[in-house]
């Protein structure tokens, strides 16, 4: 069991599930709030900010309820889908994705709100119609907020604890990510799984963010030297 | 022929003005801050008038009365922006040839060469570069090239001289005048500069707080009523 690397392959198609999700979801959500008035905004932003102050065990706390037998989501799912969400690996994937989705979101809106204005406009009077507006001007000059948010939201979710083990436990080969597995192998006394896994989590992260800011770094010195 | 009554509350007071031109190079004068920039918006479709009616040869753009309101992409108007607006995510030949894919009205008519147009703006030895690498004049010629190439029936032009030197200014004022001649569509130019409203125009309207008046019309004065 020194070298069991089920942890490793789940957190990363947890972390990347999450993550193309978080794409989506962030990236609308964040477009939607930049650019459009509605009633019951500020209530939106500060509910998907929420994860970022409250401790994780509280979100998984709130999903069980959400998910579990007896939640409004949960029985909806059990009676007409059948589908059980908790204790699953898709529920790890849930957990990961509610506790990134506020890094997600604040990077694709300060992407989305470093665009001048006048550039859609012009794309407008141009003949474009809204889609086009949206994948020719906007999103592209919005890119460097939506990439650094999938990086961060990447490894945030890499990282996730707390809602995980409430709402998908530690079932080994099943729901048992890196973090869960590190705290188990380290409270069996098993430090070599423990150190293995910690060094690999590590250097995934590690590495993401520093390429993260090495491609900052040269967009900046790029734009200085233009 | 175009017909303009625009009427919209602004924060500081009430823009309401009433104008038509056929052809050449209308002038909407005043000081920043008189509604100028909103009556180009109301052309352009980028703003909508509380009431009015916009009417650009028997076209209707804009009727409060019809409940009609054509969104800016239909309506053929070229917009060159008072900082020009241009990609900065693309070439100055992708610039210029944004605009004409987006256009949807092909009925058979001739389709402009982006070479010609570049020729013509003399920015073809630029096409590769990006926005970021260019001068102020040549910001504007690109911006020219981009909003020319969709074909519009009328272009609008927010303060388009007003970041340039003198030198340039000098230089672009006089082709804005000859690229008027040259594309026989009616333009109006929004400016604060006297030399810029004596050189270029063929009829003006003076604007203060939302209100023309004064209009000039050939260098033939008359009061506004």
């Amino acid at each position: 069991m020194a070298c069991d690397l089920s942890p490793v392959l789940l957190s990363v198609r947890v972390a990347l599930i999450s993550t193309v999700l978080n794409m989506i979801m962030g990236t609308i959500l964040a477009w939607v709030t930049e650019n459009k008035r509605f009633p019951g905004k500020n209530l939106l932003e500060t509910v998907i900010g929420l994860p970022l102050v409250l401790p994780p065990t509280v979100i998984g706390f709130g999903l069980l309820l959400l998910f579990g037998k007896h939640g409004p989501l949960g029985y909806f799912l059990a009676e007409f889908l059948h589908i059980r969400v908790v204790f699953t690996w898709w529920a790890a994937v849930i957990a990961a994705a509610v506790v990134s989705l506020p890094l997600m979101y604040k990077s694709a809106k300060t992407g989305f709100a470093s665009i001048d204005k006048n550039l859609e406009q012009a794309a407008r009077t141009l003949g474009s119609s809204e889609t086009r507006v949206f994948f020719t001007v906007t999103l592209p000059l919005a890119a460097p907020g939506v990439i650094a948010g999938l990086l961060l939201s990447f490894t945030r979710a890499l990282g996730e604890f707390g809602a995980t083990l409430m709402l998908a436990g530690n079932i080994p080969g099943q729901t048992q990510t890196i973090p869960l597995a590190i705290y188990f192998a380290s409270e069996a006394g098993d430090t070599r799984t423990a150190v293995f896994l910690v060094i690999v989590i590590s250097f995934i992260s590690f590495l993401i963010t520093y390429g993260l800011n090495w491609w900052v770094d040269g967009r900046s010195s790029m734009r200085k030297g233009g | 022929m175009l017909e303009v009554t625009v009427k919209k509350v602004l924060t500081d007071f009430t823009l309401e003005v009433d104008f038509t031109i056929s052809d050449g190079i209308l002038v909407l004068f005043g000081p920043s801050g008189a509604g100028k920039t909103t009556v180009l918006q109301s052309i352009a479709g980028l703003s909508i008038p509380d009431y009015g009616l916009i009417k650009l040869n028997n076209r209707i753009f804009f009727s409060a009365a019809q409940v009609i309101n054509v969104p800016a992409r239909l309506r053929r108007v070229g917009y060159v922006f008072q900082e020009y607006a241009l990609f900065p995510h693309m070439t100055v030949k992708q610039n210029a040839m944004y605009g004409i894919k987006g256009c949807k009205d092909m009925d058979g008519r001739y389709k402009l060469s982006v070479l010609d147009v570049m020729e013509m703006l003399k920015i073809t030895h630029l096409q590769d570069r990006y926005p970021v690498s260019l001068s102020g004049g040549e910001k504007q010629r690109v911006a020219l090239a981009r909003a020319l190439m969709t074909e519009p029936d009328l272009l609008l032009l927010d303060e388009p001289l007003a970041a340039l030197d003198d030198k340039t200014r000098r230089q672009l004022r006089g082709e804005l005048k000859e690229l008027q001649r040259r594309w026989q569509i009616p333009f109006i130019i929004v400016t604060h500069d006297r030399t810029e409203l004596n050189y270029l125009a063929d009829a003006a309207l003076f604007l203060r707080n939302g209100k023309p008046y004064r209009v000039l019309n050939r260098n033939k004065e008359q009061p506004y009523d």
